[in-house]
């Protein structure tokens, strides 16, 4: 493939290497905190960015799923599917306290975790945790384990037993393999946020850079407390709450 | 009778080569019928043509488009670098292939483009159980293609 005539990636590449050289101080250290926009195209994700969602339980409505269907029309999926194998990428979830009686009612999805169970126990290196911090399922390496299913604390990833057919063009889906919340990453990589952000409401789900300061999302983190489903796990989840 | 000893000598002399010369030019002659049969069913990039230029001259696709598909899906997947110029879903969309109805026609069918060169050469590609085969539809009819 050297033969290959590809002059806009390998300036682009220039490009990135350049950025790199004049911001980075040393391994690790940067001058400025990285800007939130998205990507110039051609440049690929990187540590400087880390993409979050902050979900306010106290603002779901009662019987809202507003989140789920958004999702389910965005990849393809449908809600109610065959019992058992059905897939949920993203699902409401109530809980009460036994105690007061209260009760919560929250969208579950894949927390994106700093340190992805999902991703440690893939025999194949398909299941990722590309470098924005977006755990994915590479399905062209995806062997159809399912340790990630049974490896994640959150119950959030599943396979896929039935075939497919009229996929998204954006979100191919497969039989045999494993999926899962991609953080709507063709959306963000286009300088959009998630399905399920977007149609929600209420305003209780805030998408943005967790790395930026200047974002919307850590506006709201450094005003009031936020925390993470299982926070006793230490993941380090991407996707944190509050209200619960 | 001196013409004829003559005659057979040549014949005695000449014959084999030029029955293998014969043989030769007939056998190149059918090879390349053949070939120009085999480039003939090759399915047809014309259309695509209209809708504008290949990421390479249609020569060069028919043996380097494996290894550009390999690249380009690592680099989408995995960093995250989106080139449409080279997506899976361009490559469906000019190539698209129609029934008589004018529905496009899936990786099922023996009809569709990749379809018509993998058959032939006995390759088969899993692509399409994840990936979309046909152009996108609009939004309204994704609910009833569903």
């Amino acid at each position: 493939m050297s033969a290959r005539p590809d002059p806009g990636r390998r300036d682009a590449l220039k490009l990135a290497l350049a950025g790199g050289v004049a911001s980075a101080l040393g391994p690790g250290l940067f001058l400025v905190a990285a800007p939130a926009e998205a990507r110039a195209p051609g440049l690929a994700a990187s540590s400087a960015q880390r993409w979050g969602i902050l979900i306010d339980a106290a603002r779901c409505a009662e019987d809202c799923s507003l989140c789920v269907q958004a999702c389910s029309d965005e990849h393809g999926w449908t809600v109610g599917g065959p019992p058992g194998r059905e897939p949920q990428w993203i699902r409401t979830v109530a809980a009460t306290d036994p105690v007061s009686g209260r009760s919560v009612r929250l969208p579950l999805m894949c927390q994106h975790c700093a340190l992805p169970p999902c991703a440690d126990v893939c025999p194949t290196t398909a299941t990722f945790r590309r470098a924005d911090g977006i755990v994915l399922v590479d399905r062209h390496l995806c062997i159809g384990c399912r340790y990630c299913v049974m490896a994640c604390p959150f119950n959030v990833r599943f396979f896929l037993g039935d075939a497919v057919d009229n996929q998204r063009p954006h979100s191919p889906r497969g039989k045999g393999t494993a999926e899962g919340c991609t953080l709507c990453v063709h959306r963000v990589d286009a300088g959009g946020e998630p399905a399920c952000v977007e149609a929600c409401t209420t305003g209780a789900m805030v998408f943005g850079d967790l790395n930026d300061p200047q974002s919307a999302i850590r506006d709201s983190l450094a005003s009031l407390p936020a925390t993470r489903l299982r926070a006793d796990l230490t993941l380090g989840q991407s996707v944190q709450y509050r209200g619960l | 009778m001196t013409q004829g000893v003559t005659s057979s000598g040549w014949l005695r002399r000449y014959g084999a080569p030029l029955a293998v010369g014969i043989a030769a030019l007939v056998i190149a002659v059918l090879a390349l019928r053949l070939a120009n049969d085999a480039r003939a069913s090759l399915p047809s990039t014309e259309m695509a043509a209209a809708r504008g230029p290949c990421l390479l001259p249609a020569e060069q696709m028919r043996r380097a488009h494996m290894d550009l598909l390999l690249h380009e899906r690592r680099v989408a997947v995995r960093e995250g670098i989106r080139n449409p110029q080279a997506s899976l879903e361009r490559c469906v969309t000019c190539h698209a292939t129609h029934d008589a109805a004018g529905i496009s026609l899936s990786a099922n069918d023996p009809r569709h483009f990749c379809r018509a060169c993998h058959d032939q050469v006995a390759v088969r590609v899993d692509c399409f159980s994840c990936h979309r085969a046909t152009p996108a539809i609009a939004a309204a009819d994704t609910e009833t293609a569903r």
